[in-house]
């Protein structure tokens, strides 16, 4: 089975049907997507201008990420199951819409982005915890996170007028 | 006064004839006022839930709201301008639109809350914990953004 079967045969389920052919419900589920998106991409911008030093100089590294993440993992949680609903209706011409493959791309690097910077330069977060400015390899990360996620709202939106 | 005539001047204004005509340029606008929502929505949202001890703590809030006013003042420009040339692509749409009315008294409710109100309320010393009046009005703020959005949501599809 190809992956385009798939999305084909996900098209055809039942709850993919009726979403589609529901007036209110793929728009409902639309908007709970997007204030799901302003919860995940608020507090990962956070976190974001912190180690680029233009918020909360004074205050740690480590308890900013640590006190934000449990919000950052339930506005995920909100936008990654609306999202897959929404996929769910228009499984078949969301594989063939170029800017629905990208926007999966740049999703997957925003996901890979933080794993890495937690498995590199955050291991020494303790150096720089109390730093005002991160250092530049977090600076990078940040600006990154930050353009991917802009990114990533642009190409959502764009889905629909492909 | 009935503001019916400016919504028949924009519809044939040439200021939003690109808007009218172009595809991509009601699209482009379009992203640039989803950007600006995620920006102050993120705003809105990380701040209100720190008063309420949810997130970032409550004594970093008073300080967060004063840093993040600049970024705040600039979303909420660009909606402004962006929603503008929005209205100004189908503005008698706009004007018997129910929900774009409702969407305007909400936003007029917000904005004179955020500034009249709230801001108020969120000015107390930052080591002391947040007063019933400044929790209360975190709620009321994160309740106004949240139906401005899904009255914004509703203009698209009702």
């Amino acid at each position: 089975m190809t992956l385009f079967q798939v999305c084909q045969w996900l098209n055809d389920t039942r709850l993919a049907t009726s979403i589609r052919e529901s007036d209110a419900v793929f728009p409902a589920i639309e908007g709970i997507h997007v204030l799901a998106i302003t919860l995940l991409a608020g507090t990962v911008a956070i976190v974001d201008l912190r180690l680029l030093g233009l918020i909360l100089k004074r205050e740690r590294v480590s308890l900013i990420a640590g006190r934000l993440l449990p919000l950052t993992w339930a506005g995920f949680a909100v936008m990654m199951t609306s999202g897959a609903l929404l996929f769910l209706a228009e499984a078949a011409k969301s594989y063939a819409n170029p800017v629905f493959r990208l926007k999966m791309l740049l999703l997957l690097a925003a996901g890979l982005n933080p794993l890495i910077f937690h498995r590199t330069i955050y291991r020494s977060v303790g150096e720089w915890d109390h730093a005002p400015v991160a250092p530049w390899r977090a600076r990078v990360t940040a600006l990154l996170s930050l353009s991917l996620w802009s990114g990533i709202i642009v190409a959502g939106r764009a889905i629909a007028y492909y | 006064m009935s503001l019916l005539p400016l919504f028949h001047w924009a519809a044939h204004a040439p200021l939003f004839a690109l808007m009218r005509d172009s595809k991509w340029g009601f699209a482009t606008v379009e992203m640039v006022h989803l950007l600006a929502l995620a920006a102050l929505g993120g705003t809105v949202l990380v701040v209100n839930l720190g008063t309420l001890g949810i997130g970032l703590r409550r004594q970093s809030t008073p300080r967060l709201a004063r840093e993040l006013a600049p970024l705040f003042l600039v979303s909420l420009g660009t909606m402004v301008v962006s929603g503008v040339l929005l209205v100004g692509a189908e503005p008698l749409k706009c004007y018997y639109h129910p929900a774009f009315r409702v969407k305007m008294l909400l936003f007029a409710l917000a904005v004179f809350f955020t500034f009249a109100i709230h801001r108020r309320a969120g000015r107390t010393p930052s080591d002391a914990p947040p007063s019933k009046g400044a929790k209360a009005a975190a709620v009321v703020s994160m309740v106004l953004w949240l139906a401005v959005g899904l009255a914004g949501r509703a203009i698209g599809f009702l």
